[in-house]
């Protein structure tokens, strides 16, 4: 019997996906053919996470979302929250044409529901969080009959703890992440440095203020010699990826060429090292804090040769085991970046005999095994997703992927059979 | 069907006597791929002709399959076409219709998987759930697998014993 895993979303007939219901582990990895909704889902996934700030911003003081006190109750406002945020996100009127509802829960016990029929968008909450709106609402209202709504009493004792109640509350519900969404198309940035440029997209838009929040970690994070030994295998797979290192000085930022004494500014640098550097910068920052992350990053072969698409998954696995607790949510199109994957699952599996251990870990590092519990990896075609794990030896069967070499093999036996 | 009956009645190379001569050298050969078996140490190797021989239903099935009597030892081998993946699971469909009981009674040690393609294959194969499977199926005939069990090449493949 199938243990049934927490988070759980289910979503039916929106955008390209038919049906498709699982339960999100801590290492996820989805491919398939463009269009087939990997993005969907995983976007899906951002925003229901990224709800407890939209829900905590709604009852906070200033209140969020233009919203008054007296405009504060549940079939209003909190299904215009959802409206609002949702829209942002998938503007366009394309995805309300047919009828979807979607499922995400947090818990067994918490719940949202988007349902979309006649083009009109509803939501349907569990009664823990219609609980914890209604209490709050009450908290707002008393406080507006002693007069305390004003901005002068935001630093009292009472609204202090009122927001940490709802915020210790909210968390609880929802779960408490540090979101990281690094969209496909990432590249563009350093070229479009100085043009200012509206983009439609809201999971891109969002991503070019992260751009300079990387930045400023990079910049501001003491590196200490000590960090910097212990996390000497991520930064040489950063250098090994990005042939160089990343310099930022002033407003300038560039490579260093690992063979080469000069900064190249980065909208000269290939397509390859613009697109990976964010991804890379990003996930090195989290080495160097002491929080747990949820990062969704789409395409992280994007340019990228087969070695070193290799070297970005090792990577990423350093970085999925350095915190109890770190997630990983990946879109994908190579099979390059799934067989390194197989080798990690098949060494923590040795590994876990106690008289091979040292062995393997001569080989590949522990600290990239990974636990086949806590991964997967689905097909996403139409429409629908698979497990491409196999539940017997534990790793992932590639047919799937195998349908180009198919079709070659199929024309090369052809061609063959008229060879002399 | 694997019979010592069905076993003798398929093999090519049986003299006057029908028992199983010594041949310096066996070749399994299809268009594009070729197998040669040098009998050095000159044993008595059987060439028993699988694909229209010993299987004529219509399960799928490898082309040949080599026994050297004399150390018990099984050599399956399929040549044709490109799609290693398809060689695998003709191969695996193959040797699952060798019942382990069989192999006792035959006292056979070993099972050799002998794959020639037609053309290379991307060499990450071995990173997958298929091949895994396959090793296991050799192991569990046999109690265990090493690397020379299963060899993949492309064109030409020669084997020394």
């Amino acid at each position: 019997m199938q243990k049934i895993i927490m988070p759980k979303i289910e979503i039916k007939n929106f955008g390209p996906i038919k049906d498709v219901t699982f339960g999100i582990k801590d290492y996820t990895v989805f491919i398939g053919p463009q269009a087939s909704g990997k993005s969907t889902i995983v976007k899906l996934f951002y925003y229901f996470r990224k709800f407890n700030t939209d829900f905590v911003r709604l009852l906070s003081l200033p209140l969020g979302f233009k919203t008054s006190v007296d405009q504060l109750d549940i079939s209003h406002t909190l299904q215009q929250l959802v409206c609002k945020t949702f829209h942002d996100y998938w503007e366009h009127k394309a995805f309300f044409i047919q009828d979807f509802n979607i499922t995400y829960n947090y818990s067994n016990q918490t719940y949202i529901k988007l349902i979309c029929k006649n083009k009109e968008l509803y939501a349907e909450y569990s009664t823990d969080i219609i609980k914890l709106f209604e209490e709050s609402r009450q908290h707002l209202m008393n406080f507006r009959k002693q007069g305390k709504l004003k901005p002068e009493y935001y630093d009292s004792p009472m609204i202090v703890a009122y927001h940490n109640e709802l915020r210790d509350k909210a968390n609880k519900f929802f779960g408490n992440w540090n979101m990281k969404y690094i969209p496909a198309g990432r590249h563009v940035f350093p070229i479009l440095k100085d043009q200012p440029v509206f983009i439609k997209d809201k999971f891109v838009r969002n991503f070019s203020p992260e751009i300079n929040y990387i930045k400023s970690e990079w910049e501001n994070t003491p590196k200490n010699n000590s960090s910097l030994i212990t996390k000497q295998k991520q930064i040489e797979l950063v250098q090994l990826i990005l042939k160089g290192s990343y310099s930022i000085s002033g407003d300038e930022d560039g490579i260093m060429p690992s063979d080469f004494n000069e900064v190249i500014p980065l909208v000269y640098a290939s397509s390859g090292q613009q697109e990976s550097l964010w991804v890379l910068l990003s996930i090195l920052n989290t080495f160097f804090s002491e929080e747990k992350y949820c990062y969704i990053i789409e395409e992280p072969e994007a340019h990228l040769f087969p070695e070193a698409q290799r070297n970005i998954m090792h990577l990423l696995t350093y970085y999925v085991n350095n915190k109890c607790g770190n997630q990983l949510m990946i879109t994908t199109h190579s099979p390059y970046i799934l067989t390194p994957l197989n080798n990690l699952l098949q060494a923590y599996l040795l590994g876990q005999n106690k008289s091979k251990h040292d062995n393997v870990s001569k080989i590949i590092d522990p600290k990239i095994w990974i636990n086949p519990d806590h991964f997967e990896c689905y097909y996403v075609d139409n429409g629908n997703i698979e497990s491409i794990v196999d539940s017997e030896v534990k790793m992932m069967n590639l047919e799937k992927l195998d349908n180009a070499s198919r079709i070659g093999n199929d024309e090369y036996d052809k061609l063959s059979e008229l060879e002399d | 069907m694997f019979t010592k009956e069905n076993l003798y009645k398929n093999t090519e190379n049986l003299d006057t006597n029908g028992n199983v001569r010594i041949d310096m050298t066996i070749v399994c050969k299809e268009r594009n791929s070729e197998y040669r078996y040098h009998n050095r140490l000159q044993k008595h190797v059987a060439k028993i002709k699988i694909d229209g021989g010993l299987i004529s239903n219509d399960q799928e099935r490898c082309d040949w399959l080599l026994i050297n009597w004399d150390d018990g030892i099984l050599f399956f081998i399929e040549l044709k076409g490109s799609d290693l993946w398809k060689a695998v699971s003709q191969i695996q469909t193959t040797i699952d219709t060798v019942k382990t009981n069989m192999l006792q009674q035959f006292s056979f040690k070993n099972i050799n998987v002998r794959i020639i393609l037609s053309k290379n294959q991307r060499p990450d194969y071995k990173n997958d759930a298929r091949y895994k499977k396959l090793e296991q199926l050799i192991k569990e005939k046999i109690g265990n697998i090493r690397n020379g069990n299963i060899r993949i090449e492309s064109r030409q493949m020669q084997e020394n014993c």
